[in-house]
């Protein structure tokens, strides 16, 4: 054997440790979803035989609880007739994928419509510090270096700016997650809360944002919490228990982390004002996921669709959508394209019709798509030296 | 039909195997449990049928394989295969070059990283990870070449460890 044959076989061995849990309740949990999708499935039988019979289209298993989307022939989306600079240049941006001193960065986040949040060093290397890049002439500027301390295991990351102040959180081995937070106009990073992470996977904390002056996040276990920015104790969100933050002051249940269990923010509660949305599901189809306004599923016959919340606007869609996330501000969804395999990855915009190609190549089996900012406006990818950002907002 | 005692006693005896074997194909807890929680649904449709004359382990780890090769999925921030690290889920070693090895994994195509989890992780050889993955024997080796030549690129070629003055 070789060594790099030992390495890997050591590799293996060591990350085997590191492999989720068996969940208590799974073998029950099974049953049930196995059950709801032996419904579903009388629904779609007719359906799905004549899919299979015109030609291996889209195999989409029918399930309440995720859908996942196998083989790799069939409908995709329409490959865009252009690059995405083109169609939208007022919204595209190219930029060095490294700094003047020879580092990676990456974008976090917008700080307003000329900066953005960016970390450095991007990779798999700890990131040192956080910067304010201003597009219109490319410069930046240090707000704080990012404290690192003793077991960290989980990098600075969830960067979210609100009320003047950039927030973020990190992870150690002890299992609990550190919220930071440092003003926008720069300084030293304070540490404004310890919360702890020991239920679950030790995946932490999924969502953060600033708002009326404290952090609130919630925990991919479920669970929505706030703290003043500050400083100070850790306190639950009325309603939040079990809840996860979507874009505040919505939040809502189930979330996106841990095991699929359901239509993703089938529920959702403006914790501001009490008002709460549930999605509406039609028999026979599965609604995947929920933003505030609108959901993306697919019907007994595997078209995927767009839909409101409430069940109105529905467009179909003759694609294979990213599974986990409902259109982004709304309007727009990315998606693959090609016949055979992965060609391509397009930026499709639902209000308009208009779609942009990212410029993206698989290697024919898989592909993989961008990087979208917590906030759902901001999508960024690399290419060769070039690092792209599609401004969403400006897209009129 | 029922719900099988026999199957929740499976999920419950094997559930931990089957989950590092998902963690080694995804390499992220969240695509595992997916994985898993997909296979162990397929098995329970298939259970009255096969507990009984096969082996439904087997069942679970190929149906696993190839739901994983077959599958493109996209999520939001913490699946980029090029170049942005899973930020949330950290380091899972702690050392040089397992480490290198583990993230330049993540870079690999779907089925040359199953190749390499059948054969060293799993322990099989050729043959039968041909019969796994549903590919030829050929495929197998040029896939498992490919994909073990990325990974020397990978770590650091060690200079020599004796009489090497530095």
């Amino acid at each position: 054997m070789t060594e790099v044959e030992e390495t890997l076989r050591r590799t293996f061995g060591q990350a085997a440790g590191q492999a989720p849990r068996l969940p208590a309740l799974l073998p029950e949990r099974l049953e049930r979803i196995h059950r709801r999708r032996r419904r579903r499935a009388r629904v779609a039988l007719a359906a799905a035989a004549v899919v299979l019979v015109a030609g291996g289209a889209v195999a989409v298993m029918p399930g309440g609880d995720t859908m996942t989307v196998v083989t790799a022939s069939g409908t995709r989306s329409a490959r865009p007739a252009e690059r995405v600079e083109k169609v939208w240049p007022e919204a595209v941006r190219k930029v060095p994928a490294k700094g003047p001193d020879g580092a990676s960065w990456r974008p976090e986040t917008f700080i307003d419509d000329r900066t953005l949040l960016v970390t450095a060093p991007a990779g798999f290397d700890q990131p040192t510090a956080v910067y304010a890049y201003d597009l219109a002439d490319n410069s930046r500027r240090k707000i704080a270096d990012l404290p690192s301390l003793k077991g960290t295991l989980s990098f600075a990351n969830g960067f979210a700016v609100g009320n003047g102040h950039v927030a973020w959180w990190t992870g150690t081995k002890d299992r609990i997650a550190h919220l930071w937070a440092v003003p926008v106009a720069g300084g030293t990073a304070k540490l404004v809360a310890d919360q702890s992470i020991k239920e679950g996977d030790g995946s932490g904390i999924d969502s953060l944002t600033v708002a009326n002056g404290k952090i609130v996040f919630s925990l991919y276990t479920g669970g929505v919490f706030a703290v003043p920015l500050e400083g100070g104790t850790v306190e639950p969100v009325e309603g939040g228990a079990g809840m996860h933050l979507l874009a505040w002051p919505w939040i809502g249940t189930p979330g996106r982390g841990g095991e699929p269990h359901g239509t993703v923010f089938a529920r959702i509660l403006n914790v501001e004002t009490g008002e709460t949305r549930t999605v509406v599901t039609h028999p026979g189809e599965v609604i995947r996921s929920c933003g505030v306004t609108i959901c993306l599923g697919a019907t007994s016959e595997f078209q995927t669709f767009f839909r409101h919340r409430d069940g109105s606007s529905q467009k179909m869609v003759p694609a294979r959508v990213d599974g986990s996330t409902p259109p982004t501000q709304d309007r727009f969804y990315v998606s693959a394209y090609g016949d055979e395999k992965f060609e391509g990855v397009g930026l499709y915009d639902l209000n308009t019709g208009k779609s942009g190609d990212l410029g993206i190549r698989g290697d024919g089996s898989s592909i993989s798509g961008p990087s979208e900012d917590p906030t759902g406006r901001l999508l960024s990818y690399t290419l060769g030296d070039d690092l792209y950002m599609i401004d969403l907002a400006k897209i009129r | 039909m029922e719900a099988d005692p026999r199957f929740a006693e499976f999920v419950a005896e094997r559930g931990d195997a089957l989950l590092r074997y998902g963690y080694m194909l995804a390499g992220n807890p969240h695509d595992a449990a997916d994985l898993v929680q997909e296979a162990l649904l397929k098995l329970r449709g298939a259970w009255h049928r096969l507990h009984s004359k096969g082996n439904p382990e087997s069942y679970v780890r190929t149906t696993m394989a190839r739901l994983h090769i077959a599958t493109w999925r996209l999520r939001r921030r913490e699946q980029l295969a090029w170049d942005l690290p899973e930020r949330e889920h950290h380091d899972p070693l702690p050392s040089g070059d397992e480490r290198r090895i583990w993230q330049a994994l993540a870079g690999l195509p779907r089925k040359q990283r199953a190749v390499l989890v059948l054969r060293y992780y799993e322990q099989l050889d050729d043959a039968e990870i041909a019969a796994v993955l549903g590919i030829s024997r050929g495929t197998v080796r040029s896939q498992a070449a490919r994909a073990l030549g990325k990974l020397r690129n990978a770590v650091p070629t060690k200079p020599m460890t004796r009489g090497n003055v530095r």
